[in-house]
């Protein structure tokens, strides 16, 4: 799982969002806001984990059930790659 | 060879087209002797290698010869010339002889060399100095930003600071706004500074209103008129002006072409 290293996280007082940054230019058309699940997975990404220590943290912080885990992280990962935020293995 | 005084500091400009460039940046002309930073414009036949360029959203920037380049872009892509940084001379070698080309490129040496120096940033707006402090009103080209800040020069008959690309300087941790000679078309701009006390986001409307905005609403209105980052490089010097000015009293004024207009976003700026 990795980064496509087109979107810069950016802190804006209390929130934070995704901003597209693709071949020098800003495309500020299209802030992404991240919810406190994606966000957290987000964190993650840029911390280089791979999709079980990934699991393995959304499990351990909110004390979630492995598979239904498992299921979100899926689905936020597949939406990562509709809008080119992770890259397409 | 005129030396002028621009944002604190001393530069020693060669123009091309000297009779309008020397009245147009005549404010800002010295006596003083210090020698910081030269700017030599020239035409001169080229031919680009950019192969061992980066591109950035304005222009392609690297090194030949060890020294660093800049080609910047204009709106359409084309290419007015290459700046070469040889410490604290810039040689600016133009394609050809056309003085809006001229001051831009111009204008891409004193940002760069000056940035060598100093915390500096770029914003498009038109800034005035209402009891000494300063005031940035911006919007999207054709908005009316210097329709606006004429009518403050029209009722209290205060300074432009600068009405097209203000200079961002940071001193005693404080923005302060710096008038320069790029001052687009009307070229409205006094060699003054004031500190930056708020940031008013302008569009067009019928009725006169002011609301203030979240730093959130002030980022997507801001990011469309700083300079962007030219790459990741530059994004955390982006950054750090851009959480600055978010951070200062951010104001959505919409407005018409009246006193009224002027009236209504003073009582904010006062409450300050």
């Amino acid at each position: 799982m990795k980064l496509t290293g087109n979107y810069f996280l950016k802190k804006i007082g209390p929130d934070e969002v995704l901003v597209p940054f693709n071949d020098g230019k800003l495309d500020t058309s299209s802030l992404i806001s991240l919810n406190e699940t994606a966000l957290f997975i987000y964190r993650k990404l840029l911390d280089n984990k791979s999709f079980e220590e990934i699991l393995s943290a959304i499990v351990k912080e909110y004390e979630v059930e492995e598979n239904i885990a498992k299921q979100d992280l899926l689905e936020i990962f597949e939406n990562f790659k509709k809008l080119g935020i992770l890259e397409n293995e | 060879m005129s030396k002028y005084l621009i944002a604190k500091h001393y530069f020693e400009i060669e123009f091309i087209n000297k009779d309008y460039l020397s009245w147009r940046f005549r404010k800002y002309a010295t006596d003083n002797e210090k020698e910081e930073f030269k700017i030599v414009v020239r035409v001169k036949e080229q031919t680009f290698n950019f192969s061992d360029l980066k591109k950035s959203n304005s222009y392609y920037k690297g090194y030949e010869n060890g020294k660093f380049v800049q080609i910047p872009l204009g709106l359409d892509g084309e290419v007015y010339g290459k700046i070469t940084y040889d410490k604290n001379v810039a040689h600016v070698d133009l394609i050809n002889d056309d003085i809006t080309k001229e001051i831009i490129m111009v204008q891409y040496a004193f940002n760069h060399l000056i940035e060598e120096c100093e915390q500096a940033f770029l914003i498009h707006g038109s800034s005035i100095l209402y009891r000494d402090n300063g005031y940035l009103f911006t919007a999207p080209s054709g908005t009316g930003k210097s329709t606006h800040t004429n009518l403050w020069k029209e009722l209290y008959g205060v300074l432009h600071i600068n009405d097209d690309k203000n200079t961002i300087l940071i001193e005693n941790n404080e923005l302060y706004l710096y008038g320069t000679p790029f001052s687009g078309k009307h070229g409205r701009d006094n060699p003054i500074h004031a500190p930056l006390k708020a940031v008013i986001f302008l569009q067009q409307g019928k009725i006169n209103e002011v609301s203030r905005l979240t730093p959130k609403e002030a980022f997507v209105r801001l990011i469309t008129q700083v300079v962007q980052p030219a790459d990741f490089e530059e994004l955390d010097h982006w950054n750090y002006f851009v959480d600055r000015l978010i951070s200062l009293p951010c104001f959505l004024l919409t407005c018409d072409i009246s006193y009224d207009a002027v009236k209504i976003i003073e009582k904010e700026l006062l409450s300050l």
